[in-house]
């Protein structure tokens, strides 16, 4: 059987639509951490926008481990809660890709709603400061430049973590 | 036994659990197209072998051909159904949906195969419902459905009316009622002490009359002159009669044709009393 065959099967056992709904409230709170965040980091640099991003994409990184966590928990950790994996490995599957499968559901969902807070949390950002100018200094290229690169370097480290 | 073709034949499997033996040089015959059934005391090693068999252990030591390859194979497994201890489901899924997962892992894809199975175990009605609302007798019939759904050549049932309820073991029963043993297996130290048709077993455990007289020969005489022929003269001045007959006819024939009688007992052995039997005479019977 194909991996993304595993995958697509992993995805009917767990309710799926909950657990990428719990990106709702975690967004939220990400929103208003970055929102706090700014007055704190306005305060120390002249222009902040670099700073900010900084700081927003590390508390993103943080609150999605916790997340990734959960979702291996759910995803692994329950089958053998539930004795589920000894249906799973009366299967002609080799055991190594059963897992693989997992964890790839469980980065998936993990990186994907990662991702989409970062770019709400950038955007929140951006629109804040249009409307009521809540950042010191203006938005450079460089600084946008620098955001995505944190982006893609927690989303890469997420990844490798969930992996191990 | 060597006339029969084996789909599982197993040769001095040996499985230990840290200091517990729970197999120790233990051969296994199933013949193909049989129905095995494998009798044993609590940890007598039942339950270890059949995990050995689909897969979720493996042996220390020993040898086993499935489906005439060596060991557990994926293509062993793709025909093979099975109820291993207690029957776990996932439970915010429906019964239907649990079968139609598991046929999509066993790469079975008739869609008809699961609303027919659940009809084979009285469970259509329920086939919509959460698995976590089911009742213990639920599951195992789930269960059974599950294991027969992709057709499997070779079926492993693990104590399928365990933890069920008096209801629940007659309907498993009911069930189960056309797929009667016709092999017989006894465990017991965690060695196979006996491998027997049940058509051996019935004739080395037929219920019988038994009678303890004076003079035997003289009673063979009257047995003959009644009509019975298949009886068996035993030691201590016993015979065992086989065929069904009036024991009062019989104890008045041996007082008036001038036999002591001093003993008549009818024997109705079940499968259980041959069990213990077996055990008690080391697996001889």
């Amino acid at each position: 059987m194909r991996i993304w065959s595993l995958v697509r099967l992993e995805a009917r056992k767990i309710r799926i639509r909950n657990l990428i709904l719990l990106d709702v409230p975690i967004t939220a709170i990400l929103l208003f951490s970055t929102f706090v965040s700014i007055f704190g980091v306005n305060q120390d640099h002249a222009s902040s926008f670099a700073a900010i991003f900084k700081m927003m994409t590390s508390t993103v990184w943080d609150f999605y481990l916790f997340y990734t966590a959960y979702l291996i928990s759910k995803i692994i950790v329950e089958e053998y809660v539930n004795h589920t994996v000894m249906i799973m490995f009366t299967y002609s599957i080799k055991r190594t890709r059963i897992f693989l499968a997992k964890i790839l559901l469980a980065s998936m969902i993990s990186l994907t709603c990662q991702f989409l807070s970062q770019v709400i949390c950038f955007a929140f950002v951006i629109i804040a400061d249009n409307r009521f100018s809540l950042v010191n200094g203006v938005l450079t290229k460089s600084a946008c430049n620098e955001f995505w690169q944190y982006v893609m370097v927690d989303t890469a480290l997420d990844f490798c973590l969930s992996i191990r | 036994m060597n006339a029969y073709t084996y789909i599982i034949e197993g040769e001095y499997i040996s499985k230990r659990f840290d200091s517990t033996i729970a197999l120790n040089n233990f051969n296994i015959h199933v013949p193909e197209g049989s129905i095995y059934g494998l009798i044993g005391l609590n940890g007598a090693g039942k339950s270890t072998l059949m995990k050995i068999l689909v897969g979720l252990e493996t042996m220390d030591k020993g040898s086993l051909r499935i489906f005439d390859h060596t060991g557990v194979t994926s293509e062993g497994l793709d025909s093979t159904g099975s109820i291993i201890e207690y029957p776990y489901f996932y439970e915010h899924l429906t019964g239907l949906e649990n079968l139609q997962l598991h046929a999509s892992y066993m790469g079975f894809h008739d869609k008809k195969r699961a609303a027919e199975v659940l009809e084979q175990v009285d469970l259509t009605a329920a086939a919509g419902r959460k698995v976590l609302t089911y009742s213990l007798g639920m599951r195992q019939r789930l269960a059974i459905a599950r294991a027969i759904l992709a057709y499997p050549k070779l079926l492993i049932l693990d104590e399928p009316t365990n933890a069920l309820d008096p209801e629940g073991i007659k309907n498993m029963r009911t069930l189960m009622k056309e797929h009667l043993a016709d092999w017989i297996g006894i465990i017991d130290q965690h060695k196979m002490v006996q491998e027997k048709t049940m058509v051996e077993i019935k004739n080395n455990n037929r219920s019988h009359l038994t009678i303890c007289i004076d003079d035997v020969r003289k009673s063979c005489i009257i047995l003959e002159r009644l009509g019975i022929k298949d009886f068996a003269v035993q030691e201590n001045n016993r015979i065992h009669i086989y065929q069904n007959t009036d024991s009062s006819m019989i104890a008045k024939e041996l007082i008036n044709g001038g036999v002591s009688l001093y003993e008549l007992s009818q024997a109705n052995k079940t499968l259980e009393d041959y069990f213990f039997a077996v055990l008690q005479n080391g697996g001889q019977q």
